[in-house]
Order: structure tokens, then sequence, then C-alpha cells
């Protein structure tokens, strides 16, 4: 029951966020804002973990490929693969759930417990659309290009982990990232990366919007929406890759 | 005209509200009061719709607003402007982007014609070379009156404004106070102020509404206040320390 209350009244969250804008041209702008909010200032830490993401990977794959007969350019595909394949899009996603998911659900959290929300309504302005949708179609276009920079810098990283440490050499490296190369995997990687910003832009609005009370509800609401999106994020990973791949 | 006619509203099985009928004037300060829990503030939030209510009628100038259509609904929220408890400034706009807001939602004024009113409002609630500092920025009291600034940049109709002198010092208080009747007289609002303040009540109290435990106990204005009959709304007023002392 607790469940189904929840998915109907998401259901009907977003269904008003969606809900037709009062004037096109404020919400383009905060689309604008919060896509260079949300997006441009979550590069840092996408850039730092998937570097070091991307040479980890690397030189575990390097040490445990013991037997002579696997060629080494192997673990540049391992690399490769590890990066398109999941780390760009679920552990991105993962990671921007708690630093973006937070940030959302406490912002609408405070502006529900200190009234601004109250006194959008009594505007008559639909405040889940004016606050939230913005910051979900913010995230939406801008997370492809967030997961294809992750994907460079994670197989830059793994070249200069490999590199640096002589478990290979450049070329090897270079041919085992060119080697079997599969085009829709980047497809794949976008695709779940789109469907991942929207729920962890949605969840948490959705958590934020019907707080109630004070502080502590928000730090609550928080933590619920960083956990609800995390776990949702694995679920649609799952689908996904079976609808995709299979 | 604001009129509520055989209001109820429960939340949970428990009746909050019962049957409230009660007339807000226009061109008049109306003062709705009673103790913390009585339902004031369920009343002015079923009365400007943040609630919805269970029976009854709310008729702004006659028309129905709980059974208008949304974009009905809207257009009668144009006529509105509210006032809240904690001023409800939204912290990542500036003073003038605050009182700006519903213009540029609204209107399709020029940004010179929208800075115009912008300084008009700020004004008229006496607020000067204010209009690039962040609510964070700001007094309670000075809040308070940034909120009312974009309550009437809309120029409404009706004022609604819900403990206005909460967390406020008495000298500020009056200041409030005297702002909303003045704005209530010069644009001829009707105003509604949710209020357990004594001083606003002898000061602005042109129609006053008592409620306890969600029901409409004594209407009358603030001369009859204080020589009031009715035991419950006696024992209210006289509850203040000063007026026990004075009446003694």
């Amino acid at each position: 029951m607790w469940l189904l209350y929840h998915i109907g009244r998401y259901t009907h969250f977003i269904y008003r966020v969606f809900g037709k804008p009062e004037r096109f041209s404020i919400y383009f702008k905060n689309f604008m804002l919060e896509g260079w909010k949300l997006g441009i200032g979550s590069l840092g830490i996408v850039v730092i973990i998937s570097f070091f993401m991307g040479a980890v990977v690397t030189l575990q794959t390097a040490y445990n490929f013991e037997s002579p007969i696997i060629p080494l350019y192997l673990i540049g595909l391992t690399a490769r693969d590890s990066m398109l394949l999941e780390f760009s899009s679920t552990i991105v996603a993962l990671i921007l759930a708690g630093k973006v998911g937070s940030n959302i659900a406490s912002e609408i959290g405070t502006m529900r417990v200190t009234e601004q929300i109250d006194a959008l309504e009594i505007m008559g302005i639909n405040p889940s659309a004016f606050m939230v949708r913005p910051k979900i179609l913010g995230m939406v276009f801008i997370i492809p290009f967030l997961t294809i920079i992750s994907m460079f810098i994670g197989i830059f990283g793994g070249f200069l982990a490999s590199v640096s440490t002589g478990v290979l050499t450049a070329h090897d490296y270079i041919y085992g990232i060119h080697y079997a190369f599969i085009p829709w995997y980047i497809y794949y990687s976008l695709i779940k990366s789109v469907v991942f910003a929207f729920i962890f832009t949605s969840v948490p609005a959705y958590f934020g919007y019907y707080v109630s009370g004070g502080a502590l509800e928000v730090g609550r609401a928080s933590t619920k929406a960083v956990v609800a999106s995390s776990v949702l994020i694995l679920i649609f990973n799952l689908i996904l890759t079976q609808l995709l791949l299979a | 005209m604001i009129q509520v006619e055989q209001l109820d509203k429960e939340f949970s099985g428990k009746k909050v509200l019962e049957d409230i009928n009660v007339d807000f004037e226009q061109g008049k300060a109306n003062l709705i009061i009673g103790q913390s829990g009585s339902g004031k503030t369920v009343l002015l939030k079923s009365i400007v719709g943040l609630h919805t209510i269970d029976n009854g009628t709310v008729l702004y100038d006659g028309r129905d607003f709980h059974r208008l259509k949304k974009t009905e609904q809207k257009k009668v929220r144009q006529e509105m402007g509210m006032l809240f408890q904690g001023s409800a400034l939204f912290d990542s706009y500036n003073v003038a982007d605050n009182v700006r807001f519903p213009l540029d939602i609204f209107t399709n004024q020029s940004k010179a014609e929208k800075m115009k009113r912008v300084a008009f409002c700020l004004d008229r609630v006496n607020l000067h070379d204010v209009e690039h500092l962040l609510p964070s920025e700001l007094s309670g009291g000075m809040k308070k009156r940034v909120a009312i600034a974009r309550a009437i940049s809309m120029n409404p109709k009706y004022l609604f404004c819900d403990e206005p002198n909460s967390g406020l010092d008495p000298k500020t208080s009056v200041v409030i106070d005297d702002l909303l009747l003045e704005l209530t007289h010069d644009f001829n609002m009707t105003t509604i102020i949710n209020t357990h303040d004594l001083n606003s009540m002898m000061g602005i109290g042109e129609k006053i509404v008592f409620i306890d435990e969600g029901k409409v106990e004594w209407t009358g204005n603030r001369d009859g206040l204080l020589s009031t009959k009715n035991e419950t709304l006696h024992s209210f007023i006289y509850s203040s320390k000063i007026l026990k002392d004075s009446s003694n």
C-alpha cells in the first residue's frame, strides 16, 4: 500500500510538473540556469572520479591478467568497455544522485517549509512545474555531455596509468581501445544516463515537494531521496540492460 | 468582498472548522483572531485555496472560488496578494526580483515599466536603496515590507496576511499594521489579517472575527472588543497581563 501510494502520488506530481507553462520565456531562462548550475556544477566531480576509476580499472585488470596467452591489449579493451557500459552512465548517475539529488530535495523542501511554494501557488503559478521542470530538463539535456566527457576522461586515465606504471605500452592500450569496438555501447550508455538523470532529479524533487515540518524533516527527505533514487537507478539499470543489450 | 458560508474543514476525521459564516468587507482591515490552534490559519488557507474545503462556499465578489475551473481560479489568484508569516521571499532572488516576479510572469510590461512599478511598491512600504539586497541581508521588518511590496505589485483586490507581526518588536509591529491599514484604504482592498496580537486588534481592527475551537464565536470591531460580554473572548482578551492590571 505504501509503495502504491508513493507511485500514485509521484505519477500525479510528474503530470503536474509537465503541465502548461505560465510563461515560456521564464521557463527557458530557468532551464538554462538549472542546466548550468546542476550540470556544469557537476563537471568537476565527474572528471575527477572518471579519471581515477579509469586508471584503477586499468591497473586492476592488468594485475589480474597473469596468463601469457592473453594479449595485453585486452586490458585497454576492458577499461574501455567498463567505462562505456557501466561506469560513465550508472556509477556517475549514482554519484550525481548523491550530489544533485540531495541538493534538489533540500532546496525544494526548504522552499516548502518556508512557504515559498505556497507563495507561488497563491500567485496562480503551478509551483511543481515552475520549480521542478527546469531542473529535470536541464539535467536531462546536460547529462549526455557529462557521460561522453566521463568516457573520454576515464579512458585517458587508464592510458596514463598503464603507461606511467609500465603495465602495458601506449601502443597496446590504444590498440585495445580500438579493438572490437561496438558503437551501440555508446548509445546504450547515453540512453541509460538520460533515464537515470530523470530519476535522480524527479525523485528528490518529489520528496522535497511533499515535505512537511521543519529542518529535521527536510534533512530526512533529502536522505530518503538519495536512497530511493539510487535504488531506482540500480533497478532501471537492470531493466534497461536487458532491454537494450539482450 | 469575501463571503464565507457554512464552511467545514476536517483533518483525519477531526473537525477543525465548523459552520463558518462570515463576511469580510471591502476597504476594511478584517481581522481573524483567536488563540493558537483555534483554526484561524486553516480558515485563512481555506479561503485562499491552499486547503480544500469539505463543505460550504467562499465567494470572491460572488465567485464561488472552490467550484471555479482551474483557469478561472488562476484569474482570481492574480487578484490576490498574500503576506506569509515568515515572509516567504525567494531566497535566490534579490529584493527587486522578488517584487518584480509576479509582473514577469503575468504581465507584458517592458523591463522599464516593471522596474518603475517595483520602485513604486517599495516606496509605498518605505523601503529605499535595497533593490539589490538578498532576503538574507534584510531584517525581519524589512522582509515583511518587501513581502507586502510583492503582494501589492499586481494591484490586488484581496490582501491576506498570516500573522504579520510574528517575530517583530512592538514598534516595528505598529509600523507594519499602519502600513497594512493605509494600503487597504488607498487601494480599497478586502484585507484579511490573521493575528493574536492585541496591539493589532486595537490598532487596525475595523472588523474582527473571533474564532474559538473552529467556530465563529464573536464578530464586531475594536470598539466592542474590550467591552464584550462574550465570556470566551473576554477571557482571551484579558489574559493579557497589561489589560488585567489596568482593569484592576
